[in-house]
Order: C-alpha cells, then sequence, then structure tokens
C-alpha cells in the first residue's frame, strides 16, 4: 500500500528554515506591512528621541556627581587629584598661620619706643633751659645773697654798713674789726717776712727802692 | 543631634578641633569650590578663594553664633570671598557693562581648565545674559544642588520668588539652547 503524500505533505505545513521574519509572518499570519516600514520607523524613533532631549531636557534632572555635571553642562575642569592636594595645602596654611601666631611679638627695648624718644628730648630740652636760667640768675648781684663777712671785707665800710640790717649790725661791727685788725695785720706780717727773705739776695742799694713807704709804717708801728 | 550639629560641636572643641576641620573639609570642599569657581571662572581664582575661605572659617568657627545653619554661614564667606577677591582684581578700563560680561567669558574660555564645546559655550553665555538674582539662584539651584529651603536661608529671600526666578531662568534656557 503506497503512503498518503498529502498526509505528510500536510505535517509541513510549518515550513522550516524561513529566515525572513516578516515574509514568515506574511505567509502564516497574513500580518502585512507597509513598503520600507523599518526604514522609516527608525527613522522616526531617532526623531522623536532627539525631539524629547531638545524640548524642556537639555537640563536633566539626573545628576551625576557635582564636578561631573559641572564638567558636563559648563565645560569645567579641575586638575587629577585638586581636591586631596587642596586639603592639605589648607591644613598646612592653617599650621602655618597658628604658628606665627604663637611666635612671641618683637619687644622694642623701652629706650627705643618712639614716645621715649619724645620725652627725652623734651626732657634735655628742658634742662638745658634750666641751666641757661640758672647761670642767668646767678650772675646777677643780689644783695640779699651778700653774706655779713663779704660786706666786712669791703674796703668802704660805713657804705656797705648802710646795706646791713640793723638786727645783723653787731655781727657786721665783729666781722669789720675782725678783718680789720686781724686779717689785715695777718697779711702784712706775711709780707715782711717776704720782703726779709728778698733782701738776703738783694743788694743794700736796691734795699731803699724796695722798702716802701707802707712797709716803714708797718715796721715803725 | 544632627552631623553638622555633632561638626560643629567638635570644631568648637579645641581639642578637637583640627581633626573636626579636616572632616569638614572632606564634606564641603568640593560644593564651595565650585560655588566659588562659577563667580571667579578661573581654577586658579577659585583655589586662591577656596583656601582663603577655608582659613576664615577655622578663623571664625568660635564665633560661629548659628543664626543660620553651618552650611549656609560657610556658603555666605564663600560668597564674600569671591566678591572680594572680584573686587580687588576688577578692571577699570571698561566702557560698558556688556565689555565687562564678554571679558569675563574671554577669561573662562580662555583657562586651562575650560573645555566646554559650542553647546556649553552657548550655555554659558545664556546663564551670563540672566541678572545677578536669577545667575545666583540658577546656579545654587541646578549646579550646587541646594534644595529652595536651603537657597531661601542663604539669599533671605522667599521660597516662591527663588522658585517662580528659578523655573524661569530653566524656560530661558531650554528656549535659547534650541536657536
Amino acid at each position: 500500500m503506497k503512503k498518503n503524500t498529502s498526509i505528510k505533505s500536510d505535517k509541513k505545513f510549518l515550513k522550516k528554515g524561513i529566515s525572513d521574519v516578516t515574509q514568515l509572518h506574511k505567509e502564516y499570519l497574513g500580518t502585512d506591512i507597509p513598503a520600507d516600514y523599518f526604514e522609516n520607523s527608525k527613522l522616526s524613533i531617532l526623531n522623536k528621541i532627539n525631539s524629547e532631549t531638545s524640548t524642556g531636557k537639555f537640563l536633566k534632572e539626573e545628576k551625576s556627581d557635582i564636578t561631573k555635571h559641572h564638567k558636563n553642562y559648563l565645560g569645567k575642569e579641575i586638575p587629577e587629584d585638586y581636591f586631596k592636594k587642596s586639603k592639605s595645602s589648607i591644613l598646612n596654611a592653617i599650621k602655618e598661620d597658628a604658628l606665627v601666631e604663637q611666635k612671641p611679638k618683637k619687644q622694642l627695648v623701652f629706650y627705643l619706643r618712639p614716645q621715649f624718644k619724645f620725652i627725652a628730648a623734651a626732657a634735655i630740652l628742658f634742662l638745658l633751659t634750666l641751666s641757661i636760667w640758672l647761670q642767668n640768675s646767678e650772675s646777677k648781684n643780689n644783695f640779699d645773697d651778700i653774706t655779713i663777712e663779704e660786706l666786712a671785707l669791703e674796703d668802704d665800710v660805713l657804705i656797705k654798713s648802710l646795706l646791713v640790717e640793723d638786727s645783723d649790725l653787731d655781727e657786721f661791727t665783729d666781722a669789720t674789726l675782725f678783718n680789720e685788725v686781724v686779717v689785715k695785720a695777718e697779711i702784712k706780717e706775711q709780707k715782711m717776712d717776704d720782703l726779709i727773705l728778698n733782701s738776703l739776695i738783694l743788694e743794700d742799694s736796691l734795699l731803699d727802692n724796695y722798702m716802701d713807704k707802707e712797709l716803714v709804717e708797718t715796721i715803725i708801728l | 543631634m544632627s552631623k553638622e550639629a555633632e561638626l560643629l560641636e567638635k570644631l568648637q572643641n579645641p581639642a578637637l578641633k583640627d581633626i573636626a576641620f579636616s572632616e569638614l573639609l572632606d564634606v564641603y570642599q568640593e560644593r564651595l569650590y565650585w560655588h566659588i569657581r562659577k563667580i571667579v571662572q578661573t581654577h586658579e581664582n577659585a583655589d586662591d578663594v577656596l583656601q582663603n575661605t577655608f582659613i576664615r572659617v577655622y578663623k571664625s568657627i568660635n564665633n560661629f553664633q548659628e543664626k543660620s545653619s553651618l552650611h549656609t554661614w560657610m556658603y555666605r564667606i564663600a560668597y564674600n570671598e569671591s566678591m572680594r577677591f572680584l573686587e580687588k582684581n576688577k578692571k577699570k578700563s571698561y566702557d560698558n557693562i556688556d565689555d565687562v560680561k564678554s571679558s569675563k567669558l574671554e577669561v573662562l574660555f580662555e583657562d586651562e581648565y575650560f573645555n566646554g564645546d559650542e553647546i556649553q559655550k552657548k550655555l554659558h553665555k545664556i546663564i551670563d545674559s540672566f541678572t545677578e538674582k536669577q545667575k545666583r539662584v540658577f546656579h545654587l539651584k541646578y549646579f550646587d544642588d541646594l534644595s529652595f529651603r536651603q537657597i531661601s536661608e542663604l539669599l533671605e529671600v522667599s521660597e516662591s520668588t527663588l522658585k517662580s526666578t528659578y523655573y524661569t531662568a530653566v524656560k530661558i534656557i531650554e528656549k535659547k539652547i534650541l536657536e
């Protein structure tokens, strides 16, 4: 008996080996698509994507890390390992700053301070003025400063006695007497001694010339 | 106790200050750097200002009165240091404000550490056209990733005003970037 080939052919309804998916769908499911559909569809999808990015979606809400975000949108970059190096730099700067503040401040020697210089200059000027004034005042003939003894030594005793206070008159008298008698006598005696000494070396002929009137009076008196 | 409060307590303790300050650097250094760099533009300038900022924080931490958060206080110091830097370095030979702006962008684009393409340069120009207030709010919200509440504390402006300012800035960018 021969096998029914049609039955066998019915079992091969679902053909194998059709690589074209579109063709397969068309053949078995009757579904068709427009010509060049996929090519057009590709363009359409791309356009849609582009349009989505260009209307309100340029500034993305989902952001990567802050540095990448600045790079992506603003084109700004930083050196490699910048933040690590910057941290060290900042910490070192703070340490250096702290060291500078801890150093003891230079203290000016007292006499080099500006205020002291002015004070010193003023003091020197004052002293100079004072000394000049004092010199001027000492050179004046102030009768109040003359002592009784000084007055008594003056030759013109009568006139000088007018300058003496009444209460000091006794003292003045004593001083005058002392001066006239004792002091002058001693001076003359000294002169006599000098004359005697000198006469020993002078010639006799010169002796008369040497001897003055006062000396004769002294000898006689 | 929050992490910030814990850190602050350590910073104000002489025995723990240095260790705590090192932690502070780990937490805030990157954020403050970018905040500063957007103001002073170049990496070199930002590096200087960042160092000055943290030195000032270290010296002033004992005087911190907790009227604001530590985070806000540090941002304020960073902003003030940046402004001080700009004031010190500003050139006086400009005829108008446009010259100033274009000069700032030129400096930015010529910086060794700027590697932006045309889109990025365009974004810079758009942001640069904002008012100072818009610029600050946009930077703080979008790039520095602060919340509106934090920005409100920092700038002492209401959150609703900030939101309005921010979303206006975003719309301008989205519109102009495609032109």
